[in-house]
């Protein structure tokens, strides 16, 4: 096996796609891959992991499922980083690559390992600018792509164009997006990798029984969800201009979070919950709402 | 850090070969999908689950484009889905239907009455583990749930296996000895949604390897009959089961020779079982479906360290192809069966069954060791594998074994952690 590759990312800000378009393009360079993502029940915003395995060796590749010990890992949503439940770090072999798409630079990122090649850009950034959207899949796939070392710009853009082909992306967008990957396949430099090798060996237990008081599929500890933030992942945060404002509560309405209450008569968004959506931009009927991108806010 | 070469430095470049001698990249359930169009199939009475909704969804699309001309209903359950396959394969149309899981169980008395009426359908299971507690990810305790229902059953490792498996299904299901259903197996999201290269034959080549489903007693308006008789004698339904069972045992032979043919075609040789390093092995593992991948590897990998380990995988489960297993696995020091489902009260399914091939052998294996693992989803690691053949060797020594759980520490510890957040202990 030559590359064990792990994406991070969003419901919504294609991380699947990117899985794909590394895992075509290397299959139309000649190599054996397979590529495969992981989503719970499908949901926007929910973190998705999405992996492509590259080998020189005939199929069956003989292994399936998560990848444990990847030694290149692309995360696309800074927030993740800092995720314990995500953890996206976890297994990256000594000696691997990290590629975090961020508006802020390199050295300003805090990342607890020393041994690894960390590679950053703000892929929104340059998403905006030549595909006016925020969707990641072609850039993410061709900074993969080119990190691999693999894949030439030939077998890349045959991969993009027939991945967005079949998600229905055609004409002028279509067109965009190579662009964006050529920007993005340029942008970036081949890393060394190391070659894949097994985990440490873990420690197989035996699982006896235990009361049933703690073996029922139940949850009986309530009002959790209160210590889960949802708003770290929001890309355009809503702001109001409270003059402008005629209190008349529409927002409040039409927030599918539930997280603009009127407070002393006067709108307040939670933003430790807002995910961005932008609703409430669109929904005011005297524009007292209007939005930033998160990096400017921050 | 220590400078290593890139590894595209280790590697010469392929030229760009085209994708019919190399496959395109498809998710199991497209190959699934793909399989259903070469066959030309007439009739895909559907409902939608997940993990299966895919084969679904890019049918209907294939049929609104015009480039498949079957005829795509949805109903409204599997229930009524599978009663609409049934009789549309009675009246005469080659049938496709998909389902997983739930899905199944719900339309699962249909089944038995398909295959009593001997009518040749092909249903596609993308397994998902069977609730409660729900989930979405796999094990095969949904589709070893039909096996007494006189499906011909069949579990697929790869996701060009997916196609293959269905066009040969249609071959041995249609066959006048067999006349019976068949249900093709994939592993949810480990197939349902992984991508590997898969080769799509021609549909002419498939047309010359499956001709037109030519139905034995179709209704027509000139010789009308009656389908799915009762019996009110039970020397009847006796006599009809055990026809249908000697039916059953006959679909051993065909597929065989239907694996002969379609190596002929299609150069993929397939057999009832199959054998991974097996032969000089003194150790053995059963498994089935997509993890047998992981089996595989993690028996390549002691093999290097001097292990005698081999792997049997089983790709048809009904009939229980008998002469093949025993063949396979006497002589053998010890085998141990991964089942991938679990059977409360028991422990795994397949394990009785392979037991019972090798009772009356002289030179069976000492040992026949019980392990449950990558039930709902749950990984099985080369370290689980390792360990399920240190107990085969512990257990040639003395002991009875029990069955055991494939867990590893690390997954015990966050259960642990889980159960103590949901619990509020």
């Amino acid at each position: 096996m030559l590359i064990y590759a792990r994406f991070h990312g969003r419901g919504g800000q294609g991380v699947k796609t990117a899985s794909r378009i590394l895992g075509n393009a290397a299959h139309l360079e000649g190599y054996y891959t397979q590529d495969f993502p992981i989503y719970g029940a499908e949901r926007r915003g929910a973190p998705v992991v999405a992996f492509t395995r590259i080998s020189h060796e005939p199929l069956p590749l003989s292994e399936r499922g998560y990848i444990f010990n990847p030694n290149l890992i692309l995360v696309a949503d800074e927030s993740l980083l800092s995720d314990p439940l995500v953890n996206p770090l976890s297994g990256l072999q000594s000696g691997g690559a990290l590629f975090i798409n961020s508006s802020k630079p390199a050295d300003k990122i805090r990342i607890d390992r020393d041994d690894v090649t960390v590679v950053v850009e703000d892929l929104i950034d340059l998403s905006l600018k030549y595909v006016r959207k925020t969707v990641l899949s072609t850039g993410l796939g061709a900074v993969a792509a080119k990190l691999t070392g693999l894949i030439r710009w030939v077998s890349l853009e045959e991969g993009v164009k027939e991945e967005l082909i079949e998600i229905g992306v055609k004409g002028e967008m279509l067109e965009k997006n190579i662009l964006f990957a050529k920007v993005c396949f340029e942008k970036v430099h081949p890393v060394s990798l190391p070659s894949p090798k097994l985990g440490e060996p873990m420690k197989i237990v035996e699982v006896s029984w235990m009361p049933t008081n703690l073996t029922i599929p139940e949850i009986r500890k309530v009002g959790n969800t209160r210590v889960r933030k949802t708003g770290n992942w929001r890309i355009f945060k809503p702001t109001i201009n409270h003059e402008r404002c005629t209190k008349c509560g529409i927002c409040v309405i039409y927030c599918p979070e539930g997280v603009i209450t009127m407070m002393d008569d006067e709108p307040e968004i939670d933003y430790d919950n807002c995910k961005g959506c932008l609703i409430c931009f669109n929904e005011c009927p005297v524009k007292a709402f209007n939005y930033v991108r998160e990096v400017e806010a921050a | 850090m220590m400078r290593t070469k890139l590894i595209s430095e280790l590697r010469p470049r392929r030229e760009l070969a085209s994708s019919i001698i190399r496959g395109k990249m498809m998710t199991g359930n497209v190959a699934a999908a793909w399989a259903a169009r070469l066959a030309e199939v007439d009739y895909i009475p559907a409902y939608p689950i997940t993990p299966q909704t895919e084969i679904i969804e890019v049918l209907s699309h294939w049929i609104a484009l015009g480039e498949m001309k079957a005829r795509l209903t949805i109903l409204d359950s599997e229930h009524s889905m599978l009663t609409a396959a049934g009789t549309g394969s009675l009246a005469g149309a080659r049938v496709f239907t998909a389902t997983s899981s739930q899905g199944l169980l719900y339309g699962f008395e249909m089944l038995y009455n398909i295959a009593g009426w001997r009518a040749p359908i092909i249903l596609v299971n993308v397994s998902r583990a069977v609730a409660a507690p729900i989930t979405l990810e796999p094990d095969h305790n949904d589709f070893l749930s039909t096996r007494d229902t006189g499906f011909i059953l069949l579990q697929a490792e790869t996701c060009q296996e997916v196609l293959d498996l269905i066009l040969l299904a249609y071959r041995v299901s249609e066959d006048r000895r067999v006349l019976l259903p068949s249900i093709v197996n994939l592993d949810g999201f480990h197939l349902s949604f992984t991508r590997e290269p898969v080769k799509t034959p021609s549909i002419e080549e498939v047309r010359s390897f499956l001709p037109r489903y030519a139905p034995p007693y179709p209704f027509r308006a000139s010789t009308p009959s009656t389908k799915g008789t009762p019996v009110l004698r039970p020397p009847l339904y006796s006599f009809f089961k055990y026809q249908m069972y000697l039916s059953s045992l006959n679909a051993v032979k065909v597929f065989k020779e239907a694996c002969d043919e379609f190596e002929a075609y299609f150069a993929r040789r397939y057999d009832v079982v199959e054998k991974y390093m097996l032969d000089d092995a003194e150790y053995v593992l059963v498994m089935m479906g997509s993890f047998a991948s992981i089996g595989k590897k993690a028996v390549k990998i002691m093999r290097e360290e001097g292990f005698s380990v081999g792997l049997l995988k089983l790709r048809m489960i009904r009939p229980f192809p008998r002469q093949d297993v025993r063949r396979a696995l006497e002589g053998k020091r010890a085998v141990a069966v991964i089942d991938q489902n679990i059977a409360p009260g028991l422990g795994g399914i397949l394990y009785p069954e392979i037991c019972s091939v090798l009772y009356n052998v002289v030179n069976k294996p000492k040992i026949i060791l019980p392990v449950i693992g990558g039930v709902g989803g749950k990984t099985i690691s080369i370290d689980e594998i390792r360990y399920v053949v240190e107990l085969m060797k512990k257990y040639e020594i003395g002991g009875e074994p029990e069955p055991v759980l494939l867990f590893r520490e690390d997954e015990l510890r966050e259960v642990k952690s889980l159960l103590r957040i949901g619990v509020g202990e």
